[in-house]
């Protein structure tokens, strides 16, 4: 159906499911009759719950403010973390038939926990997901996974196939690496995407069946492909980093481009970060190579999360930079991010030996002053003019 | 107040929409200052900045069609129609610092609604900025809400705060939980002098929180409107250990920026800059450090 669609169209398409994300979602579940699982934000191996005839979904953050969750997650808490337990607390995830929560950071520990009470009807599941990057640290992951597939399975009351964990892994590799072809299209045409719809694209993808995903990608790309490139040349790069869990307000992202700049990298988790490294399909058996894939894709794009000493976020940045040839750099993170505020000093101490711009945008859920951070953005884009 | 010769026959203006005030200024050709004007309304009030265009141009003997380039700033800068370019408060400022002193490595403005602390080179362009995001706390409207819970003009409160040599701290940088503050310390019969001190003291621990994060190289300038308040500056100066040049005029520095930046435009040096700025990102994408763009923009933000 999407072949008769002009690239516009499919994006509107796109656009319209990322800033409504359960409603698609909810729709498949009416037309299939099958389940839905909710995960909490990062680091899930959709993969594994897709191969139990399930579909997994990625929690989102929904901007409106914060009101029944209060009750039961302080406000001094992330955004991300506080907005899905107000989405738990006011009914919004009742769609869910199961819940999967993360022990990737300390708030999401609690979070999981607090979203697992407010579901009672849900059927509640943990990963646990090893962080760092030692001898061990490969066995103790696959370990974690050989867990969440004992307790999906018990959910669903049957047994997932090493095959169909496999042909799972296929479909999500064929989305990451469509998702990455439009990456290497904007490259060379920073201007057929904006930065708010190349993250539609990714949030899209996070909360639909990955296949539906992958048929729209198909029909998009060779109509981008065709596009001329409507940026002007001395528009200033700059490269956006951070905004873990959740997206960054489409409204941020805006004002980065209408102050002259133009996006040409970036490594958000609704960006670059979902989808830097695909999965291997060799004949390993499929848990493991979802377990070397958590390692290999924070060797890609280190997340501060997996405390993974072998690999240096700051000089990723650094390096990224130089990869785009990117003038500055927009530091977007969501207030009282603990993970991201432990690795700030030293991502500023790499900017400034390496001589490149950077400008902190910290952005909390409710108290945005948008006028500020406009003026803020721009005298930042200034600066480079 | 004119005079119409050599590069004197043409001219630009600067202005300012701010959040509580409008500002205009106008420069001749010789980038001489020919008239100014402030003035206070309501919020980001278009009257006032239609207000402050009149005047100036009536003191400088001028009419709108005698401007060449006109470039705005401030909170309003994207409303005012009549101006070719809107730059930033920032760019305006350390500009605006640069021409009155060259010398300026730092600018602390402390407008209405926010403030700022700029790190400006040699040439007047910014180098660093920090900002306060959050809300009003430690701006003239921050001093506007304390000075009417205290019954006393906006204008006096600096002269009056000088007087206390008592040492009352005020804890909360909120606007509103200030507010709360300053009436405990009123019904415990702490004088309106040593509560006024106690809130420049306040404001300028934050502000010293802010010149950290750009980091502080001296000389260091304030300008805005609470540059106008002698208390507040003698607290910064004893916060930060610094002597500050405080300019005759502080409120109009983001408008006299805005008119030398349309200076540039209207003799085409403005675009001159870009140009170069062209030539370079057109290089060969960089093989190692020595001809990354990254080296190239750094090397021209410092020439």
């Amino acid at each position: 159906m999407y072949q008769n669609l002009s690239a516009d169209e499919i994006l509107n398409n796109l656009t319209q499911i990322a800033a409504d994300p359960y409603e698609r979602a909810k729709e498949w579940k009416m037309e299939t009759g099958s389940k839905i699982i909710g995960c909490y934000i990062m680091h899930f191996p959709e993969e594994l719950l897709h191969a139990a005839g399930i579909l997994p979904i990625v929690l989102q953050v929904k901007e409106e403010p914060i009101t029944s969750g209060h009750a039961y997650y302080p406000a001094y808490f992330c955004g991300p973390t506080r907005s899905v337990v107000d989405q738990a607390a006011k009914g919004e995830l009742d769609f869910l038939d199961a819940f999967v929560g993360g022990d990737y950071c300390i708030q999401a520990v609690g979070g999981s926990e607090v979203v697992g009470n407010l579901l009672p009807k849900v059927n509640n599941m943990f990963f646990r997901l090893p962080v760092g990057n030692q001898p061990w640290t490969h066995g103790d992951i696959v370990q974690g996974l050989k867990e969440l597939k004992r307790d999906t399975e018990r959910f669903t009351g049957r047994e997932i196939s090493a095959e169909s964990i496999r042909e799972s892994i296929r479909i999500y590799n064929k989305n990451r690496s469509l998702i990455k072809e439009l990456y290497e299209l904007r490259t060379s045409k920073p201007g057929i995407l904006s930065s708010g719809e190349m993250m539609s694209i990714i949030k899209s993808s996070m909360v639909m069946p990955k296949e539906e995903h992958n048929a729209i990608l198909e029909s998009l790309l060779p109509k981008l492909a065709e596009q001329k490139d409507s940026k002007r040349q001395d528009a200033v790069r700059v490269f956006l980093s951070g905004s873990f869990c959740g997206a960054p307000k489409n409204e941020i992202l805006s004002l980065v481009e209408e102050s002259g700049a133009v996006v040409v990298g970036d490594d958000l988790f609704h960006g670059f970060r979902y989808i830097s490294d695909n999965i291997g399909e060799d004949d390993r058996e499929p848990l493991e190579a979802i377990a070397a894939h958590y390692i290999d894709k924070n060797t890609n794009v280190p997340c501060p999360t997996r405390c993974d000493p072998k690999t240096d976020w700051p000089q990723y940045l650094v390096d990224s930079m130089r990869k785009h040839k990117a003038d500055q750099l927009v530091i977007v993170m969501a207030q009282f991010c603990e993970p991201h505020m432990f690795f700030y000093p030293d991502i500023k101490d790499a900017m400034q030996a390496a001589g490149i711009p950077h400008l902190l945008l910290e952005i909390s859920h409710e108290l945005d002053s948008i006028e500020t951070i406009k003026t803020r953005l721009e005298a930042f884009v200034e600066m480079a003019v | 107040m004119t005079s119409k010769t050599d590069g004197s026959s043409f001219f630009t203006m600067g202005v300012d929409s701010g959040s509580l005030t409008g500002k205009a200024v106008i420069i001749d050709g010789n980038k001489q200052i020919v008239s100014h004007s402030v003035k206070q309304l309501g919020f980001v009030s278009q009257k006032a900045v239609t207000m402050a265009i009149d005047e100036a141009l009536d003191k400088a003997g001028l009419g709108l069609d005698d401007i060449a380039f006109t470039v705005s700033t401030g909170y309003g800068r994207k409303r005012l129609e009549i101006a070719g370019k809107n730059l930033t408060e920032i760019s305006c400022h350390a500009k605006g610092a640069n021409y009155l002193y060259p010398e300026v490595k730092t600018v602390i403005d402390i407008g209405g609604q926010d403030s700022k602390v700029i790190a400006v080179d040699p040439s007047g362009n910014v180098k660093n900025f920090a900002m306060n995001d959050k809300c009003a706390a430690g701006t003239g409207q921050f001093l506007e809400v304390l000075a009417r819970a205290l019954d006393v003009e906006l204008t006096e409160i600096g002269e009056l705060s000088m007087q206390s040599d008592a040492d009352i701290k005020i804890s909360s940088m909120c606007t509103t939980f200030a507010e709360s503050e300053v009436i405990s310390l009123v019904a415990e019969g702490h004088s309106t002098i040593d509560i006024l001190s106690g809130m420049h003291k306040a404001i300028s621990g934050r502000m010293k929180g802010l010149v950290g994060r750009v980091g502080m190289q001296k000389p260091v300038m304030m300008t805005g409107g609470g540059a106008k308040n002698i208390g507040l500056v003698h607290a910064l100066e004893k916060s930060l250990g610094v002597s500050i040049f405080i300019p005759s005029e502080p409120q109009i520095v983001g408008a006299l920026g805005a008119a030398l930046f349309a200076n540039d435009f209207a003799t085409g040096i403005r675009k001159k800059v870009e140009e170069e700025q062209d030539l370079d990102k057109s290089r060969a994408p960089a093989k190692d450090c020595a001809s990354c763009s990254i080296q190239n923009y750094q090397l021209n933000k410092t020439t």
